[in-house]
């Protein structure tokens, strides 16, 4: 008897040791959940919430709030005087800017990849060209966009070369055009991004194993054919994260087209993105229309989100 | 097939202590530390490497890790650049020349197979680069072998119609378990033309092919085509066993299969030289074994030049035809598996082959005349077979201290041979292998047992050997063979 | 003897071979490194005109481009730090430091400590908990945005740092990172043993764990810190007094303004010190930099 109380008393001490260290994960998530709930959580329900409500400020006062239901999402995709669809026109406008930047950068950036690993070519100095073109991207954009407002104004040193070497009469107006400023704005997200595009795609490059290159050599395959039956189907994977990640990056475009334009996308909105008009919408305090962008905008993050998280699971059973 | 000729190969690393140093440091070890020779040029993996390997012959480059042996094997294939010296494949100096133009095909330790393709687009995809030597008898083979198809395919359009592949698909996605409805068209079915066209081609083709023969022609060069390659991938596949998997990735094959297909990819080609870069060492114990035999066997049905390399000197005596013992970059012996076995001409070959390890003592060679005697220091003393004593005649050697060198198969229980006390007897099987403490030495011997096991341990035995087992290794570098003292391995490799 | 004369001929032909491959190399290595050192140019063009104007006085800059630099760098820095009427980059620069600063901390300590409970102990909802932060990783926080400044607004948090450094406690990116990180280094065994050893749960992570995650937290560290440096959107909504704007703020309030307000050298100087810190950080730890932007992403 005495043996079978030790056994079940031991037993019940085991039992809660086990426990017991298991409420140390809970414990240990409490600040992540604790920040997240309030920080968060909250936050993203407030957000939805607000877009079923008529809830903006009027002057002093305050309209609403006030249940409207799809109210906010109709007003927004109804057309505006002049017949466009705002909320289109500013996908648009990001889409585009992203397009500017997005296909010069996976371009070079795959040929800077292939370049810095091909074993033929063995460049030297690498460490230093990585360390030059990741550069940009640890600077903030508000920074390169003041840069290049100087650069390219009228009176700035761009145009001051132009009209001096006699090749053009007047300063072009850079910031007033469309071409020239989504033009800009892209070049701007290229310098920032094409860096760490290249050390991506390079460490794809690196995962596939030498041997695979040593015997492609030995079956014939000269350089371009290696890369277009090898090396490609081989970084597939890498290049649509990396091109996923760039478009989710992309659909939240704000810092450098807000500080290129002044905060209202001129000329004519066409640099206006879609987090520009949230953000523009928010300081107007109009909670409804601004929830309902802010929806809007997720919707599309999500899209693309469920791609990489497919693309990511699919790798993991592989 | 093709001979190979490497003359004075030397392959020199660039090195730099303080690179060196550095990325050892960066790593957090320390710098290995390696007997290769290190030069003002740097680090030489491989030098004084002279060797002629016949037509048809399988060569094995043995030696532990480190050696040179894999360094020599790519430099054959090109992948390395050849610091010093000349080589020679069927005649052409290739130093220069990129291993696409070389005629060689290469099996990979890590089998090299591409991840995204198929077994079968793996071992097409060299016939889809290169111009192959194509020989008439294969044409006749795979024209006819398209006939064959030809003729089934005529079968299928005489027979009744098939549905359609959309129709296959909906029902067994959409209505599994019903039964297939037969197609509705009623129309009398027609073989088409081309079938016809191509049976004429082909045999136009084939009867081209037999003048060339008749005019003594054998092959010609030229891109196969899809239907060639097609067949000569079958055929390949056929001839290793790995026609099932043809359609798998590679990710979805075991070890050996994976094996299969990385040598099917290197024969495809009909290669002058196939070279094999450890291919068995990513194997279990097992497998290996089996994969021996399989390539024992690969050799028997195709007729070209193998380099094999590897660090398991089981796997180049039961393959070779020749065996390259190396070291730290040195050849140190050349010969059959039996000659590298029966007469190691230093204490390093004759330690690295053979298992168990040949057992090596201090004693000494006497000289009596013309006559020589192995002696222990305990007094035992052996006189020397005629064929070594004639060696070392030839050799001029005197007396002198050395190490003697007996297999552990050729030690016996001999009444007035040197006691011992046996420390460990290990149950072999068939035999047992008796750790014998003899003076300092601690010599290993095996005792055929018939099936009878019995216990040596604690018992006090007497060992002997013949005198035709026994050999001298001097005490100086590099410890040689005393019967062939004066031999030059690397001048003999020349003129074999 | 006739195999030898074989051997010669093809012996020219191989070294003419040769030496056409070579020539062929050379060219195609020099066209490359021409692309390399153009875009090297590229990004450095940016920058030397930054560093350039920053020395000419307002009257230079409204003249001729030459290109070259001018002697006005004191006069435009004294302008730059000591005239807070037009932009107070002293403060400006303080405030990102200390947001940042703390945002490093708090995100790669908690994020280490949230992965370190997911990955060492067993406990129920353990794998929904683990899905649900990489699921909640994949919403952007613009689109929590509003909510946020409206919290904000209710806790009366507008306009103050901490509104910005306190949610970095909960980063999913980070919090995926070190699991992985985890997952990949970090045996069991050791925590088990520190158990054994007698040390509290809390010990064990603070003296054990943490310094064996010190690459991770490094790696980490330095991205949240130059992530939350470079941070435009959500401070541009949250802060609005001058002496509590972040520095991109600021040069966003700049960029609005019409240039005639401030002199354009003082402009030029002030955007030079807001990405000054951040350079010379990265210059000093840019091989560490480079090596994290890939470790945790590509699988092997």
């Amino acid at each position: 008897m005495k043996d079978k109380d030790q056994a079940l008393r031991r037993g019940q001490k085991e039992k809660r040791k086990t426990i017991s260290y298991a409420k140390w994960g809970y414990i240990f998530l409490i600040p992540f959940f604790v920040v997240y709930i309030i920080f968060t959580l909250y936050p993203q329900l407030l957000t939805f919430g607000f877009s079923f409500l008529t809830y903006y400020r009027k002057g002093r006062t305050w309209v609403g709030p006030e249940f409207c239901g799809l109210q906010n999402y109709i007003d927004i995709f109804t057309p505006a005087e002049g017949g466009t669809i705002l909320v289109f026109k500013y996908l648009w406008n990001t889409i585009v800017l992203w397009l500017i930047c997005a296909v010069p950068q996976f371009v070079v950036s795959l040929l800077l990849a292939v370049i810095f690993t091909s074993s033929r070519l063995k460049i030297k100095g690498q460490g230093f060209f990585k360390t030059v073109f990741y550069m940009p991207n640890v600077i903030m954009a508000s920074a390169f966009g003041l840069l290049f407002m100087q650069l390219f104004s009228n009176v700035g040193p761009i145009n001051s070369i132009l009209v001096n070497s006699g090749m053009l009469d007047q300063p072009y107006n850079f910031l007033g055009k469309t071409v020239s400023m989504r033009t800009l704005i892209g070049v701007i997200n290229y310098l920032m991004w094409f860096g760490n595009t290249t050390l991506m795609l390079m460490a794809g490059i690196q995962s596939i194993d030498d041997s695979i290159f040593e015997s492609a050599r030995i079956d014939g395959s000269g350089a371009f054919h290696t890369f277009r039956t090898i090396t490609m189907p081989l970084l597939k994977p890498i290049f649509l994260y990396v091109l996923i990640t760039s478009m989710i990056g992309g659909i939240q475009m704000y810092d450098v087209p807000h500080i290129m334009t002044g905060g209202n996308g001129r000329p004519d909105e066409t640099s206006f993105t879609l987090v520009m008009y949230l953000g523009r919408v928010i300081g107007a305090n109009n909670y409804g229309r601004a929830g309902a962008i802010s929806v809007i905008l997720f919707i599309f993050t999500a899209i693309l989100s469920f791609f990489i998280f497919r693309s990511i699971t699919k790798d993991n059973t592989d | 097939m093709a001979e190979v000729i490497l003359k004075d190969i030397v392959k020199i690393y660039p090195y730099s202590e303080k690179a060196e140093k550095k990325k050892a440091k960066a790593q957090g070890s320390e710098v290995k530390k390696t007997n290769l020779q290190i030069t003002k040029k740097g680090v030489v993996a491989v030098q004084n490497f002279n060797l002629t390997i016949a037509d048809g012959e399988f060569l094995v480059l043995v030696g532990p890790s480190g050696c040179g042996k894999s360094t020599t094997l790519r430099m054959i294939a090109g992948l390395e650049d050849i610091s010093e010296g000349e080589l020679y494949i069927n005649g052409n100096l290739c130093n220069a020349v990129e291993p696409k133009d070389r005629d060689i095909a290469m099996v990979f330790q890590s089998y090299a197979l591409y991840p995204h393709m198929t077994v079968f687009k793996n071992m097409e995809y060299p016939l889809t680069i290169l111009k192959q030597r194509i020989p008439y008898e294969f044409e006749i083979e795979y024209l006819n072998w398209r006939n064959d198809v030809l003729a089934k395919t005529r079968e299928k359009y005489l027979g009744p119609r098939e549905p359609s592949r959309l129709t296959k698909f909906i029902y067994r996605t959409f209505k599994k378990g019903k039964e297939i409805p037969a197609p509705k068209n009623d129309k009398p079915r027609t073989v088409p033309a081309w079938i016809a066209k191509e049976e004429e081609a082909n045999a136009a083709k084939i009867a081209a092919c037999q003048e060339a023969i008749k005019n003594g022609e054998k092959e010609y060069v030229a891109k196969m085509s899809k239907g060639m390659r097609e067949y000569k991938v079958l055929k390949t596949a056929e001839m290793l066993g790995i026609t099932e998997y043809l359609k798998r990735k590679p990710k979805a094959l075991s070890g050996g299969q994976r094996q299969r297909v990385a040598i099917g990819r290197a024969i495809v080609r009909n290669p002058n030289v196939l070279l094999m870069d450890e291919p068995l060492s990513n194997l279990d114990a097992k497998l290996r074994n089996e994969m021996r035999t399989e390539i024992i066997k690969l050799r028997k049905k195709i007729s070209t030049t193998f380099i094999y390399v590897t660090h398991d000197q089981v796997e180049a005596m039961t393959l070779g035809d020749r065996i390259v013992v190396m070291r730290d970059g040195f050849i140190q012996q050349i010969g059959t598996p039996q000659e590298v076995f029966d007469n190691p001409r230093n204490i390093f070959v004759s330690s690295f082959i053979g298992t168990p390890k040949m057992n090596h003592f201090d004693g000494r060679l006497e000289r009596e005349g013309n006559k020589y005697y192995a002696v222990l220091p305990s007094g035992y003393k052996v006189e020397l077979s005629e064929e070594k004593c004639e060696r070392l005649l030839a050799n001029n050697i005197e007396s002198q201290d050395v190490t003697l060198g007996v297999r552990p198969e050729h030690i016996r229980f001999e009444e007035n041979g040197v006691p011992g006390i046996v420390t460990v007897s290990e149950l072999m099987g068939g035999s047992t292998h008796l750790h014998v403490q003899v003076g300092e030495h601690d010599v290993i011997v095996i005792v055929p047992n018939n099936g009878k096991h019995l216990d040596y341990s604690g018992k006090t035995v007497r060992l002997g050997f013949d005198g035709a087992c026994v050999h001298a290794f001097a005490l100086e570098r590099p410890r040689k063979n005393l019967e062939f003292f004066y031999e030059d391995y690397h001048k003999k490799a020349e003129e074999e | 003897m006739e195999n030898v004369t074989k051997t010669m001929e093809k012996k020219d032909n191989g070294n003419a071979r040769n030496s056409r491959a070579k020539l062929a190399l050379i060219l195609e290595k020099i066209l490359v490194y021409a692309f390399l050192i153009f875009n090297v140019l590229i990004c450095f063009f940016v920058f030397y005109i930054l560093i350039v104007n920053s020395t000419m006085s307002k009257a230079e800059l409204q003249g001729v481009f030459t290109g070259l630099p001018s002697t006005h760098f004191f006069e435009n820095l004294e302008s730059a730090l000591f005239k807070p009427e037009t932009v107070n980059i002293l403060q400006g620069t303080l405030n990102s430091f200390i947001v940042a600063a703390f945002t490093a901390i708090l995100t790669t300590y908690f994020s280490a400590l949230s992965a370190y409970a997911i990955h060492a102990y067993r406990f129920k909802g353990r794998k929904f908990i683990s899905c649900f932060i990489l699921a909640i990783m994949m919403i952007p926080a613009q689109v929590s945005s509003l909510g946020f400044i409206r919290l904000a607004y209710q806790i009366g948090a507008t306009d103050q740092l901490w509104m910005l450094i306190v949610p970095s406690i909960a980063a999913p990116s980070v919090y995926f990172y070190m699991l992985q990180y985890l997952k990949a280094t970090l045996p069991l065994d050791l925590v088990e043993a520190s158990r054994i050893d007698g040390s509290s749960e809390f010990m064990t992570f603070n003296r054990v764990v943490l310094p064996l995650m010190k690459p991770a937290l490094a790696v980490q560290g330095i991205f949240s810190f130059v992530a939350s440096w470079n941070n435009l959107y959500i401070p541009s909504l949250l802060l609005k007094s001058d002496d509590k704007k972040t520095l991109p703020v600021m040069l966003a309030t700049l960029a609005s303004q019409s240039f005639s307000k401030a002199d354009a050298g003082q402009i030029w100087m002030v955007t030079f010190l807001a990405i000054l810190p951040i350079v010379v950080v990265y210059l000093l730890l840019s091989k560490y930099i480079i090596k994290g932007v890939t470790s945790g992403s590509v699988k092997g």
